[in-house]
Order: structure tokens, then C-alpha cells, then sequence
């Protein structure tokens, strides 16, 4: 490249790259994004600064405390990890156009399988991880089929239904743990400790990283690859993104609506087994544990690109933990979170916030010259 | 008597670049007159009437009423000006009452809460004084058309509207409700409101109409008494001499018919027959034009070779076997289709212009793997397809949303002409779209032609049927109203008047009597 | 079973069915429903789907306990929540209407923010993490009525002031949508913003408006949660009564009154499954009967969408008049 033409395209290249729509957009999301997360943040500094009576130490905690050993480190990652799973579910669930919030009862139904599979077969080393968490992650697909179903073939809205499933997935397994699989020797409603050889090894020492944050990754990379490299994911985008359209170029938009949901709820239910076999040493959940919503948000977060959702599963897990931090060394409870990530959501699902025309404008006047079919995107909008 | 209630003077309006619908337009309509506001698609008659309404704002001009120039910045201002429009797609609310519809953002009150005593009385009295009986308790959803129109007139009446716009009022009615809704328009004038129709049909505006301005390609044709013009000047004004097609395509290859359709019927709501008895055939190799004033069956046609419609009597024969009911196996033999509709049908804003152009190649067994996409293949296919069409743009990557109408148009165009076995429906395929891409369009529905497949072109645009078609049959109403072997000797004066249904070739095929 | 069993479980069951008992407590159990599904009633006319409802009865219910004791008086606990569900309702209708979010998850998020914010508020102030006391509301008797047999124990001795206000609701809101100005422009707005708009409507102000209304109806539900059913506050004292509020309304397809009937079937469900764990005859696990309410709401929504599209696909007809509309948009 020692010829100065070569360089002049390869920069005639890289300027068109630059102001290029594609990462104009992308540009325009991450502003996005970092300004719903900056308010979100001094909202919360307020927040914190009202109920707190030393709130410099509160901030520093819930701020800084996550980085400040390996062990917090880790405790990021761990609380990354079924944040991950959750907010791939729920990405795969709203690009096939639906609101299935059953990644909630998945979770919860997948982590009581997965348990009760690892406690009750007699697996051997080799199978006493993966059958477990591929019981767990079947066992909520096969419940989780059922709302998807009946929103695909007969319009019942699937977002009350699933939370209702989600209830009685609850109750089932609040029954289950407490008379059918109790361990009375636990002083607790909870299952038998599940057996060593079924619980995910460790993976950095001195923390609580397990290789669920391994599968956990490469969940996400399959999603991706599902979603961007395969007919059905296609099928999937298409009918979530226009239904008019993918029903134009002959896609069944009824069972790819179907097919998105329970693949979702599989991740979600997998992510269950992960997280049981991983931070448990029983089951004995009383409650829902709150992921499905999370996961909702994490995917908002990422745009629905299964790629970007450990990027906002990690943050989301860095929220917590610094949570975790600021409710035990101050006087703040680490509910503050759900207060951020509200305020997350809504800031980055609304159009209006930062809206992207009115970026785009600012950005666009960045460009040096404008081809003249390039105005035309203008003139597309009123024909 | 001649003293105009109402002049527009020197109205301009562009949506952009080169797409101008009205262009220094003047228009003036004389107090207690039905006055006609006639011209093709796309001629800038509703926009003109969207201005005066408060929908649209022009970008230079003057409104005048009774002499006293005004401004319109919403419908609302219009209201208050006397002015009431009734759109061709019914604002009414379908959970709502008559007299609800009627009287919403108007209510009359008592003691705070909504009375609907007098909203019923209202209604009643209005429908007495203009002769327009409707059933003010009724509830909206259970009306049918005619009657449906009526509440809007009877909307702007409650309104104390002097001027009424009727934006195409008879497109949706039976030739006996349109009498009668003549009728009813007549006691309107006789009662001292003045009328505004936008319409294209010509007996209409002999029958009633006092007057009438033409508009071609945004400009003023120029006013007219109904009783000193003749319909074939009518049709002439509104089609107007254009300069010769810049090509007249070659002799088709008589190839085998691909597609056939036999005697089909179609009935909208309401019964009222879409498709009359409706018969042709599509050769191999040929490109057989569909030349039609927009909504005389054009679109329920393209529902039925779609498979969105199942026609009530008749069949439809292609490739020598009877026509699939759903789409997916209508593409499986062949077919592809470019939408009227391209931002809704036919493309996927969120998706890139790759996966927009290759969408069809995806569920083809030569660009998978397993469930998996070669992705490389791919991309040299959309490479293919989008230089093949010329499409102007940065990267196949980049999302098709922020191409221009034009290039969005090549994309669909490209992956239907390649994706396409044995016949294309083109259903507009170049509306809106700049001359440079229409010409590629052109050239590759052309090439598609001449490799031996059969092209059904439905398009409102005149020339451009001319342009590319040797065959073409012509709608009028839901039947065939004339089938041109060869239109270079067809004079496009001649072909107006099948258009509006002056004339026919063939005996009128009976008025169906409706269930 | 052996048939002395069943003869138990046979007596179990009557003396349960009639007890006026039983009946009091369904309509204690449905009034928080009747709240949440009014206000899915107001918010689905205007058009807009409310999943909100359920953060804003937390919050409500909190509000409740909290002024309830801070200032000694029920009364004021009772406006305090009202007040808590108007401002949900109005960020909702800030958020949905003036900044476009998408409708659910403008709810998703309440929902989240609504319980982070409880138990933050809750900690803040007691230390505890999940309970928060409030001052009951005094169950009224009514003189006279209280001394009709069984009918007057059920609805008129010791029956709370908000089971009547929630009775009165039901009424106000079909007296608003048929004889107010209001409730015909909600519908409108609701219905076909389009037309509404073009006769001059402000539909954002409207839907501002019904949203306002559904948070207060949603604020009373939660006030009574927190001082008429309890007289605490409790972080899963909702336990999904907002979404089967919307349920019910979908079930009642947007009419008040059979939208509150449904939700007084779901207290009775509800009744039922809390009473059945006093049986002495059977031992069904209180955990499977906790399942209930959820499951006859899932079950309702679907044989309702069931009857709904066969009534579309069953007539030829129609299904034409719909392809034709898909055509025609």
C-alpha cells in the first residue's frame, strides 16, 4: 500500500463504512442504550442519597465493589449466568413476535427436573451433567408448548396465559419439594442434596464460576447461528419482523411462531438446570425466581441480538452484585436494581427517547457529501 | 348563482423530489353545485382535496372562501370553516352507535353527561331534512355500506358543513344504492350545500354533477358544464395525448397456456360481485397487461392467483393442474408474485438487503446445508441479483430500510423475476419508483419474457403497458370489458373509453342479483 | 374411595357450600380482582393492553399500609393508595403515550420497578424486607339488611367498605362508558384513533384520562389488599391478581358487569381452594390447590379464544369478509 491511490480508496472505504447506515444505527443504539443507563444510574444516585444515611459509601459499593477482587469478579459472572440463558429465551421468543413470559416457569421447572433427574437416576460420571440439564430443559419445553400452541392456532394471548402457567408451575413444584421429593433430614421443604458428580465443576478457582457460564456462551453463540444462519431462524425473524411479508414468501408463520417460543423456553428452562446444578446444593425454590422478566429486559437491552445479550447480561449481572455488595456493607437494599433496570427498559424500548431520527439528523450532518441516491430515503417514507 | 363559495389558487405540493401532485393547481366551485373533480390515479385529486381538508399542507397557494382567504392547518380548522370530507375508507367507529359516530367530538350535553336523547333526535331530524333514513340506535358494525355512508354525510352535516367533499362515495356501492345516494346527493344541492366528488367515472358525472374540473399529472386540465363536454372529451382530457411508448414490444412466441382462468366470481361483503364471469389466458413468453381504473377488480383478481381469496364459482387452471389454495404451494409451481403493497408484502424493513433479496433462495434446497444457509453462495447471490437489477446502495448488509423507494422496488423485483419458474404476477411493479429503476424493471420483466415465461402486468399506468405488453384485457366493473390482441393499433383514446366503460366489446354480461 | 369417605367428603363439601361464611369470603377474595379487571376494562377501551396493573396494586397496597399508619386513619390510607395507582397510571400514560414504548413492556417494566420498589421502600423504613403494617379498614354492618337469614350475613354484616365501593365501580364504570361524554370518546380512541382524531379528538389526552382511571380503579384493589383483606402490607400479596384481572376481562370481552361476574367467579375459585384445606376428610395439599384460580383463569382464556375463532372461521362468509379486508389494507 505504499501508493498513495491505494490509500485513498482504502480511506474512501473506510468513510463509506463509517457513515454507512448500518453503523450510523448501530452508533445511534449504543447512545441509546449508555444514556438510558446513565439516567437510570442518577435516578437510583438520587434514590440511594434519600434513604441513606452515609450514601458515598452506598454508591462506592454498589459502583466499584463488583471489581474490586476476583472473588466479586466472579460473583458478576455468576450472577451473569442465568441472566444469560434467561435473555436469550426471551430474544429468541420477541423475534418470532410474541410476549411468552413462560422463560419464568421454565426456569423454575427446568431447575426442579434437572435435580430430580440428578438425584433420582443413577447416572453415570459421564451422564450425570448432561442428562440432567437436557431432562430439565425437555421437561419445560413440553410444558411451555402449551401457551405457545394456543397462541399460535387459536389467538389465546399468550402473555396472561403463560403467567398463569407460571403460577401453576410454582405450586406444582412448591408441592413436589415439600411432600413428594421432601428430604425431612434438610429441615427445610426441599429435595435430597443433589450428587457431586451432577453438580458443574468450577471453573476459575476461588470463585463461584461454574461452566455454566460456558454453556451459558455457547447458548448464545447457537442462538445466533440459529437466528442469522438457519431457514427456520429466518422463518422465525421474518414472521416476527413483518408476517405480511414472510407470509409473501410462503413461510407458515403460525409454526415459527410456535417453534421460536418453545426453543426460547428451552433455553430458559436449561438455564434452570444450570443454575440449580451449579449455586445448590438442593432445590428448594418457594418462589419464581424472577428471571423471565429479567431476561425480557436483558434482550430489550441487547436489541434481541442473542450476540449482545452477555454484553447486558453481564452489566445486569454487575447491577446485582454491586447490590448484593451496597445491601450488605450499608444501609440500602439491593431492590434499587429493579428500580434501574424499570427504568433501563422503558428508556431504551421507548421510541421517542433519543429517537433515532432525531440522532440520525445530528449524525447525518456529519457527512462530507451526499450522493444523490442516497437522499432517497426521504422520498420512500411519503410515497 | 355564480358567485364561487370556494377558490384554490395556485396550489403546489411535492412529496419530494420529482413526485409532484399538484402543480400550480387552481380550482373554484360556485355555491349550491355537485361539482366533479375528475383525472386518473395519481392525478393530485385527493391531495388537492386533502389540502383543502386540513390532512395535507401545501407547500404554496391560497385558499379563498367567500372571497376571504383562510388558512387550513387541521381538519378541525376546515370544520369551522364549513368544509366536511368524507374519505373513501369510512371514519366511523365500528363498536359505537349512529348517532355516536354522528355526534363524536360534537356531543351535546346535559347536566354534564353525554346526551344521547338529543344526539338521536339530532340524527333523526337530519336524516328527515335531507332524505337519508338511517336508524340513529343502530349500532355501526351492523350497517352495511350504503347506509354507512350516509352517517358520514350525515357527520359533516352535524357539523354545519356548506362545502362536502366525497372522496370517490360510489366506488363501494351497487349500482342501485348509487342511484339512490344520487338522489340523496341531489336534495343535498336542491337543499343549498355544495358538492365536491372526486371520481373517475364518467356516467356518474354526467348523471348528477353540474360541473366538472379535470386534472392530469397535477395540473389543472381546466373546468367545464357537464351538459357543454361530451365523455369521450372527458376521457380524453383525463388521459390525455401522451408521446408515443418508447418502445412497442416484439411479436409474442405463441407459447402454451400457463395459467388459465375460467369463469370466476368472486362476491365482496355485502355481496357485490368483485369478479364477474371473469376468463383469460396466460401464455408462455407472453406478457399479457391488465389495464383497469384502479378498483374494478384488480385486486381481488390478484387474491384469487394469490390464494387469498377462493373465488365463489370458477377455477383457476395452472401449469395443467388446478390452482393451489395456499401460497406457499402456488410458489412451489412456479409462480412469484410482486406485490401492490411493497413496504407491507414485500419487503421486511428490519432485515438487511441481503436477506430481503435472497429471501426466497433461503427455502431453496441449492443454498442450504442441512437447516443451514451457504453463506457464501448466498452472498454471491445477492451480489447477483442486485447488480443484475442495478440496485444503488452501500453495503448488502445494510438494513433495506434506508433505501430509496426505487432500489427497495428492484430488490422485491429482483427476487421475484429470479425466483420465477414458470409465471410472474406483477402487481404494480413499478409505482412510485424513479425513471432509472423503472426502465431496469422494465428490461428484466422484458428478459423474463423472452426466456419463456408468462407475465401477467397489472399496472395503472397506461404507457407503461403499452410499453411492454403486444396483449392485454381490460377491466371495467369486475368483467373483461375488451381483450386486445395488439395494442399498437389500439388508440389510446379508444382504450380510455373501455377504461371508464363507454364502450365494450362484447355483450354486457348481466347485472348479477345479489344474495 | 369407600363409599364413608365419600359420604365425608360429601358433608365436608355442604357445610362449606352453606356457610354464609364461604360466601363472605368470596366476595372478599374477588374484590381485589373486580378492582384489577375494571381497570383492564378502562385501559382495553382505550385501547390499550395493561399489564401494569399488577405493579401498580403492589405499590398501591403499600401506600396504603404506609399512610394508613402514619396517620392512624384507614381512610387516608385508602386515598393514599388511590393516589399511589393515579401516578402509576400517569407514568404509564407518560411513558406509553408521550414516549411510544411499546405497550407490555412499558408494563414489564412497572411491574419490575413497582416490586423492587416496595420492598426498597419497606427496607428503608422498618428494616425488614417484607412486611409492613397497616390499620384495617372497620367492616360495616348495614342495620336492617344485616337481618335478612344467610343473605344478610353474606352482604351485609361485617362486610368491608371497599366490597361496596367495588360494587359501585362496576356500576360507575358502565354508567361512564354509556352515558358520559368521556367514556364514548375512550371508545372511540380505543376503538379507531384514526376517526376519533379526524373529528377533532385529542386521542393522547384520552388515553391519558382512561389510564388515570384504570390506575385508581387498580389503586383501590391494592388498598384493599393492604388494609381490607390484611391489615398489612405484604411484597407477594398481589401474587398475580392483576394479571388475572386482565384475564377476566378478556373472558368478560370488556363489559363490566360480566367481567366482574367472571372475577367473582375467580374469588370463588379462590375461596374455594383456601377453604378445601380445611377439609377433614381428604387431604388435598394446599400447595395443588393454590393452583386453582390460576388454572380455571388459563382454562377460561381458552375456551373463550376457543369460542372466538370458531366464530370466525365457522362461517364461510366471514372468513371471506376478512380475506377481503387483508386484501383491501
Amino acid at each position: 500500500m505504499n501508493n498513495p491511490s491505494a490509500w485513498k480508496k482504502f480511506f474512501a472505504h473506510l468513510r463509506t463504512w463509517l457513515i454507512g447506515p448500518r453503523w450510523q444505527t448501530a452508533l445511534i443504539e449504543t447512545v441509546r442504550t449508555l444514556g438510558a443507563i446513565v439516567i437510570a444510574y442518577l435516578i437510583a444516585f438520587v434514590i440511594i442519597a434519600l434513604v441513606s444515611d452515609d450514601p458515598q459509601n452506598a454508591i462506592r459499593w454498589f459502583v466499584l465493589g463488583p471489581l474490586s477482587s476476583s472473588a466479586e469478579r466472579g460473583e458478576v459472572l455468576k450472577n451473569a449466568t442465568p441472566l444469560l440463558f434467561a435473555g436469550i429465551g426471551a430474544c429468541l421468543i420477541i423475534r418470532g413476535g410474541h410476549f411468552n413470559m413462560f422463560t419464568e416457569g421454565a426456569f423454575y421447572a427446568g431447575g426442579l427436573i434437572a435435580a430430580l433427574a440428578a438425584i433420582y437416576f443413577d447416572l453415570p460420571p459421564a451422564l450425570a451433567i448432561t442428562v440432567p440439564l437436557l431432562c430439565g430443559m425437555a421437561g419445560s419445553m413440553i410444558v411451555g408448548f402449551l401457551p405457545a400452541k394456543l397462541k399460535t392456532a387459536y389467538g389465546v394471548n399468550e402473555f396472561v396465559s403463560s403467567i398463569m402457567f407460571n403460577f401453576i408451575v410454582l405450586w406444582v413444584g412448591v408441592w413436589l419439594i415439600s411432600n413428594v421429593v421432601i428430604d425431612v433430614s434438610s429441615g427445610d421443604n426441599a429435595t435430597r442434596p443433589i450428587p457431586d458428580p451432577s453438580r458443574l465443576p468450577i471453573l476459575v478457582r476461588d470463585t463461584n464460576v461454574t461452566v455454566g457460564i460456558l454453556i451459558a456462551v455457547a447458548v448464545a453463540l447457537l442462538a445466533h447461528l440459529y437466528l442469522n444462519r438457519t431457514k427456520w431462524g429466518f422463518a422465525v425473524r421474518m414472521s416476527g419482523d413483518n408476517p405480511h411479508f414472510a407470509r409473501h414468501i410462503g413461510i407458515p408463520v403460525a409454526k415459527a411462531g410456535t417453534h421460536s417460543q418453545v426453543i426460547g423456553i428451552g433455553i430458559a428452562g436449561l438455564g434452570g438446570g444450570v443454575e440449580i446444578l451449579s449455586n445448590y446444593r438442593r432445590f428448594n425454590w418457594k418462589t419464581l425466581p424472577g428471571y423471565g422478566f429479567d431476561g425480557f429486559m436483558v434482550a430489550i437491552m441487547a436489541k434481541n441480538k442473542p450476540l449482545m445479550v452477555p454484553y447486558a447480561a453481564l452489566f445486569i449481572g454487575y447491577l446485582r452484585s454491586g447490590a448484593d455488595l451496597m445491601a450488605f456493607n450499608s444501609d440500602v437494599a439491593q431492590e434499587v436494581v429493579q428500580i434501574i433496570q424499570g427504568l433501563i427498559l422503558i428508556l431504551v424500548a421507548s421510541e421517542a427517547f433519543f429517537s433515532s431520527s432525531w440522532l440520525r439528523n445530528r449524525i447525518g450532518a456529519l457527512k462530507f457529501r451526499k450522493k444523490p441516491d442516497e437522499s432517497g430515503s426521504e422520498v420512500a417514507d411519503h410515497v | 348563482m355564480t358567485v364561487p363559495i370556494l377558490r384554490m389558487q395556485g396550489i403546489c405540493k411535492s412529496f419530494g423530489p420529482g413526485i409532484i401532485a399538484a402543480d400550480d393547481v387552481t380550482f373554484s366551485v360556485n355555491r349550491g353545485e355537485i361539482h366533479a373533480l375528475a383525472g386518473e390515479n395519481g392525478a393530485g385529486k385527493t391531495t388537492l382535496m386533502k389540502i383543502l381538508y386540513g390532512l395535507e399542507k401545501a407547500q404554496r397557494g391560497e385558499i379563498f372562501l367567500h372571497d376571504r382567504r383562510i388558512t387550513i392547518n387541521s381538519p378541525k380548522d376546515a370544520m369551522s370553516h364549513g368544509i366536511g370530507m368524507v374519505h373513501q375508507h369510512f371514519m366511523l367507529v365500528d363498536e359505537l352507535t349512529v348517532a355516536e359516530n354522528v355526534v363524536l367530538g360534537i356531543e351535546p350535553r346535559r347536566a354534564g353527561l353525554f346526551d344521547r336523547k338529543a344526539a338521536e333526535h339530532l340524527v333523526r331530524s337530519l336524516s328527515e331534512r335531507y332524505d337519508m333514513p338511517v336508524e340513529p340506535t343502530a349500532r355501526a358494525a351492523d350497517l352495511n355500506v350504503a347506509t354507512k355512508q350516509k352517517v358520514e354525510i350525515l357527520k359533516v352535516l352535524a357539523r354545519n358543513a356548506e362545502l362536502i367533499i366525497l372522496d370517490e362515495p360510489t366506488a363501494v356501492l351497487t349500482p342501485q344504492e348509487t342511484k339512490r345516494f344520487f338522489e340523496q346527493l341531489k336534495t343535498l344541492r336542491d337543499l343549498g350545500k355544495t358538492i365536491v366528488i372526486i371520481t373517475h367515472k364518467l356516467p356518474e358525472i354526467k348523471a348528477i354533477c353540474d360541473r366538472i374540473t379535470i386534472l392530469r399529472k397535477g395540473r389543472t386540465i381546466g373546468t367545464y358544464f357537464v351538459s357543454d363536454i361530451s365523455e369521450s372529451e372527458i376521457s380524453r382530457k383525463m388521459i390525455g395525448t401522451e408521446p408515443p411508448p418508447e418502445r412497442f414490444p416484439q411479436a409474442d412466441s405463441a407459447g402454451l397456456p400457463r395459467l388459465s382462468v375460467r369463469h370466476i366470481w368472486c362476491f365482496g361483503p355485502h355481496g357485490k360481485a368483485a369478479l364477474k364471469d371473469m376468463s383469460f389466458d396466460l401464455r408462455g413468453g407472453e406478457m399479457l397487461g391488465v389495464i383497469g381504473v384502479e378498483g374494478n377488480g384488480q385486486r381481488e383478481l390478484v387474491g384469487v392467483l394469490t390464494g387469498k381469496i377462493v373465488p365463489d364459482h370458477g377455477n383457476v387452471i395452472l401449469n395443467e393442474g388446478i390452482l393451489p389454495s395456499s401460497l406457499s404451494s402456488i410458489r412451489k409451481e412456479g409462480v412469484s408474485f410482486i406485490p401492490e403493497d411493497r413496504m407491507n408484502d414485500g419487503v421486511d424493513l428490519d432485515a438487511s438487503i441481503e436477506e430481503n433479496v435472497t429471501a426466497l433462495l433461503r427455502q431453496n434446497r441449492d443454498h442450504l446445508v442441512g437447516p443451514f444457509f451457504k453463506s457464501r453462495k448466498l452472498s454471491v447471490s445477492g451480489r447477483r441479483l442486485t447488480e443484475g437489477f442495478d440496485v444503488r446502495m452501500g453495503s448488502l448488509r445494510d438494513s433495506i430500510r434506508h433505501l430509496s423507494g426505487g432500489n427497495m422496488q428492484k430488490v422485491v423485483c429482483a427476487r421475484e423475476i429470479d425466483a420465477c419458474g414458470t409465471v410472474l404476477i406483477a402487481d404494480q411493479p413499478t409505482r412510485g419508483v424513479d425513471v432509472g429503476s423503472l426502465r431496469t424493471i422494465h428490461d428484466q420483466m422484458e428478459a423474463l419474457r423472452a426466456a419463456g415465461k408468462g407475465i401477467l402486468l397489472i399496472s395503472s399506468d397506461l404507457q407503461e403497458i403499452r410499453a411492454l405488453c403486444r396483449r392485454a384485457i381490460i377491466l371495467h366493473q369486475g368483467t373483461i370489458a375488451a381483450e386486445i390482441d395488439d395494442l399498437s393499433a389500439c388508440s389510446e383514446e379508444e382504450l380510455g373509453l373501455y377504461m371508464l366503460g363507454i364502450k365494450r366489446q362484447e355483450p354486457v354480461s348481466p347485472e348479477v342479483a345479489h344474495e | 374411595m369407600n363409599p364413608e369417605a365419600r359420604w365425608r367428603t360429601m358433608s365436608d363439601l355442604w357445610n362449606l357450600l352453606s356457610a354464609p361464611e364461604f360466601y363472605a369470603m368470596v366476595l372478599q377474595l374477588a374484590t381485589p380482582l373486580v378492582f384489577a379487571a375494571l381497570a383492564a376494562v378502562v385501559s382495553n377501551k382505550a385501547g390499550v393492553l395493561n399489564i401494569g396493573i399488577e405493579g401498580t396494586m403492589v405499590l398501591a397496597a403499600l401506600a396504603a399500609a404506609l399512610f394508613s399508619t402514619w396517620s392512624g386513619s384507614a381512610f387516608v390510607g385508602v386515598v393514599c393508595g388511590v393516589g399511589a395507582g393515579l401516578l402509576m397510571g400517569g407514568f404509564f400514560a407518560l411513558c406509553a403515550v408521550r414516549f411510544r414504548t411499546n405497550h407490555i413492556l412499558v408494563g414489564i417494566a412497572i411491574n419490575l420497578l413497582s416490586a423492587g420498589l416496595a420492598v426498597f421502600i419497606v427496607y428503608a423504613i422498618t428494616g425488614n424486607k417484607s412486611d409492613y403494617p397497616g390499620i384495617a379498614m372497620t367492616p360495616w354492618d348495614v342495620p336492617l339488611f344485616k337481618e335478612i337469614p344467610f343473605v344478610g350475613d353474606v352482604l351485609f354484616r361485617q362486610v368491608n367498605p371497599l366490597v361496596f365501593v367495588a360494587v359501585l365501580c362496576v356500576f360507575m364504570i358502565r354508567f361512564l362508558f354509556r352515558r358520559t361524554v368521556l367514556g364514548v370518546r375512550i371508545l372511540a380512541v380505543g376503538k379507531n384513533p384514526v376517526a376519533a382524531a379526524s373529528v377533532g379528538i385529542h386521542t393522547r389526552r384520552i388515553k391519558t384520562v382512561a389510564l388515570l382511571i384504570a390506575g385508581g380503579l387498580a389503586g383501590l384493589g391494592g388498598a384493599y389488599l393492604s388494609l381490607g383483606y390484611m391489615s398489612n402490607f405484604n411484597t407477594g400479596m398481589v401474587a398475580g391478581r392483576g394479571f388475572i384481572g386482565i384475564a377476566a376481562e378478556a373472558i368478560g370481552g370488556g363489559h363490566p358487569v360480566a367481567t366482574a361476574l367472571f372475577a367473582l367467579v375467580f374469588g370463588a375459585v379462590n375461596a374455594f381452594s383456601l377453604a378445601a384445606q380445611t377439609f377433614t376428610s381428604i387431604t388435598v395439599p394446599y400447595e395443588l390447590l393454590n393452583t386453582l384460580p390460576y388454572l380455571t383463569t388459563a382454562a377460561g382464556l381458552v375456551v373463550y379464544s376457543l369460542i372466538r375463532y370458531r366464530q370466525s372461521t365457522h362461517h364461510s362468509s366471514k372468513r371471506r369478509i376478512s380475506h377481503e379486508k387483508s386484501v383491501g389494507d
